[in-house]
């Protein structure tokens, strides 16, 4: 086979492809891309992969045959929303983060997302509601609020990914705290330390990286 | 009568004793004969036994020697299993800025000319991790420091399926280089911990040079540079930085950030490698024309390639190219480990042409000479050798060279570009090899990086980029093609 030639970029290229690697431009209509001297790559999909999407799979089995089982022999204690918030709990923040690779920032929006459903259940159903979502959920997002802000300064405002569960924690605490305010009428500690410390932390960014912040919002949320 | 008688008898006695006589000496020559025949005998008899003894003599002084070798091999892998290695100053910095989806690679690969052959390719490397005990080590966690344990397990080839420079799996004692195999094509990828390129390419060209025998070529390295059969040096082990480190005037590391080259991510892994031949004699003739070398030629066209897509993206920040500079041409040593240091080129000017680029490169290039790698090496021997540094446990540390990378490394630089020179192989493998290739692998931050190597009179350019956009690519290639340059490419895009 003899080497083809792109007229624009002036150069000869080889004669396995049938595009110019500089400019795209078809040399060849006869040639479909083969490359000897590099091989067609596998995807990157990981043995774990396939083993989270078999448990991911696993856990809906288990919780449908649970509330099916729940609803045939005992309607009256609904055990099964037990399981069925606690494979959510799971699948959302582990489970997902490994199967679709999930970066560290948007993990933490699945795992806030997947525990604070399953403390909310357990104290709907043990109706002991107030110590999940006056100090639990609060704390939680409190410390995730910390880890945020610890690896979006460390990172040197590189990455910009952080200014996602930044906004999502600051929405989160400030409705831990408005349901602190108004429906529980008592504001707990860890719900108004959760919101100001998401707010300092927005207000921060915002003052010193207005610019890239307001882009990277209007990037993300499609403004 | 009686006188005939008498005289008879007399004629008769005389012949008796004529007889006699005769007998005797009969019998004297053949005792001296005989005598003659013994020492003969005994003088052979003796030369026999003396040559035996030298012969025996000779064969326990070669024993001897072996042994001596032997033991000496056995005590210095016996001292590196019982030691272990630590990283020498640059290699510091890469176990801190790696995670489980980046670390610094880079990749030396050979085209042959016959498919390879995986299982004698298998042996050769065993026979090269012979000459190379120190690079049969795995990366560990101490207290203060990263060390390198020996391993006991030797490495295998593998076939190429994946991206090139794929990152290494550090958990567990693995290898921190990989032997891969394609067609046609012998790759090394090597850890930068573990080595420069000039480290790497003694290992290559050891590991052709065995797989060469083992195809049945008869290949004598004992005038090249690298001779498998030879013993390692405990030079080859030492830390060349802490070496030649005089400690006295140091470089700054404080500079404006760069400009980082646009485009869109690739898929985490996906690295898109696009390659140039070009005629090394072109390639002279046109840096002849530029009134340069052609080293300059080749940063200066970079610089303008990258200038180019600033322009287009309309950025303020310059354009640097670091270019890794091999401290073994200014400070003597045979080490295999990393001895090598750089300098950022930088262009501010919007509108600069290659004419600008060209001037930036030879005033670049004018600065770099034994002082001025001293006090890069200086900068960085000082933060190892700090009391606090020292007694820092390795977690927080990890922490202070992460950051250190972050802000002093490539953030620094738009690019960077290698050139490994001219490489060869000894004069009866230049058929068997028919060309090389090197290239970096993905980096942390910098979009593009550029490494070059030229054998048997072409020069071989990899692009190796983690952005969609081929914007750089095009603009260095087009404009080297101005210049009257003929190039083909090649690419896995």
């Amino acid at each position: 086979m003899e080497n083809n030639f792109c007229d624009r970029c002036k150069t000869t290229i080889d004669a396995g492809q049938a595009h110019c690697p500089l400019c795209g431009r078809c040399v060849n209509d006869n040639v479909v891309d083969k490359h000897e001297k590099y091989p067609d790559y596998k995807s990157f999909d990981r043995s774990y992969f396939h083993i989270a999407g078999l448990l991911m799979r696993v856990l809906l089995i288990f919780a449908s045959v649970a509330i099916i089982a729940n609803l045939i022999l005992d309607i009256k204690h609904l055990w099964c929303l037990y399981v069925l918030s606690g494979a959510i709990a799971v699948h959302l923040s582990v489970l997902v983060p490994i199967r679709y690779k999930i970066n560290f920032a948007l993990q933490m929006k699945f795992m806030t997302l997947g525990i604070s459903q399953l403390i909310i259940t357990i104290e709907i159903m043990t109706h002991t509601f107030g110590w999940g979502v006056g100090y639990v959920i609060p704390l939680m997002l409190l410390s995730q609020m910390l880890i945020c802000a610890i690896f979006a300064i460390y990172k040197g405002y590189i990455n910009f990914e952080y200014i996602r569960p930044t906004l999502f924690l600051l929405v989160c605490s400030l409705i831990v705290f408005i349901l602190d305010c108004y429906v529980f009428d008592v504001v707990h500690w860890p719900s108004v330390s959760a919101f100001l410390l998401c707010l300092a932390f927005f207000g921060f960014l915002l003052l010193f990286r207005y610019k890239r912040t307001i882009k990277s919002i209007k990037k993300y949320y499609k403004f | 009568m009686a006188k005939t008688n008498n005289d008879k008898l007399a004629i008769k006695e005389e012949k008796r004793a004529q007889k006699q006589e005769k007998a005797l000496l009969k019998a004297e020559n053949k005792k001296a004969q005989q005598a003659e025949r013994e020492e003969l005998k005994k003088q052979s008899q003796t030369l026999a036994k003396n040559q035996k003894e030298e012969k025996a003599e000779r064969r326990q002084q070669e024993r001897d020697l072996r042994r001596e070798k032997r033991s000496k091999f056995r005590e210095k892998r016996l001292q590196l299993q019982e030691s272990s290695l630590p990283l020498d100053n640059a290699a510091l910095i890469y176990p801190a800025s790696k995670n489980s989806e980046w670390n610094e690679i880079f990749r030396i690969s050979a085209y042959l000319n016959g498919d390879v052959d995986p299982q004698k390719l298998q042996s050769a490397l065993e026979k090269t991790m012979q000459r190379f005990p120190y690079y049969n080590v795995a990366l560990h966690k101490g207290f203060f420091w990263y060390y390198f344990q020996y391993l006991e397990q030797k490495p295998k080839v593998m076939k190429e399926e994946f991206y090139p420079c794929q990152p290494f799996d550090f958990r567990g004692d693995k290898h921190l280089f990989r032997v891969l195999y394609y067609n046609k094509k012998v790759t090394c990828e090597f850890f930068h911990s573990l080595c420069d390129g000039f480290g790497g390419l003694n290992f290559m060209d050891c590991l052709l040079i065995n797989y060469a025998r083992e195809c049945g070529l008869q290949v004598d390295a004992k005038n090249f540079m690298i001779n498998p059969n030879d013993f390692y040096e405990q030079e080859e082990l030492e830390d060349a930085f802490n070496r030649y480190a005089d400690l006295k005037e140091t470089n700054s590391r404080k500079e404006k950030a760069a400009y980082q080259i646009v485009g869109t991510p690739l898929v985490l892994g996906k690295l898109i490698v696009t390659s140039g031949k070009i005629s090394v004699a072109e390639l002279k003739n046109a840096a002849k024309t530029q009134n340069c070398s052609l080293n300059e030629l080749l940063l200066a066209t970079l610089m303008y390639a990258i200038n180019v897509d600033r322009v287009e993206h309309k950025r303020k920040k310059p354009v640097k190219i670091s270019l890794p500079i091999d401290c073994r041409r200014f400070f003597e040593t045979k080490t295999m480990r990393n001895f090598s240091s750089y300098k950022n080129f930088s262009i501010e000017k919007q509108d600069a042409t290659l004419a600008d680029c060209i001037e930036v490169a030879k005033a670049g290039m004018a600065e770099i000479d034994k002082e001025y790698l001293m006090k890069n090496i200086n900068a960085n021997v000082l933060a190892q050798k700090n009391i606090f540094v020292r007694l820092m446990p390795l977690y927080i540390k990890d922490l202070a060279l992460k950051y250190s990378f972050n802000t002093y490394g490539e953030r620094l630089f738009s690019t960077a570009f290698s050139n490994l020179g001219v490489l060869k192989v000894p004069d009866e493998m230049r058929e068997f090899v028919e060309s090389f290739e090197v290239m970096i692998g993905r980096a942390k931050l910098n979009s593009l990086n550029v490494a070059t190597c030229s054998y048997n009179g072409t020069a071989v350019i990899t692009f190796t980029r983690r952005i969609q956009q081929s914007n750089v690519e095009r603009v260095f290639f087009r404009t080297l093609t101005s210049l009257g340059l003929s190039i083909d490419l090649y690419s896995n895009v």
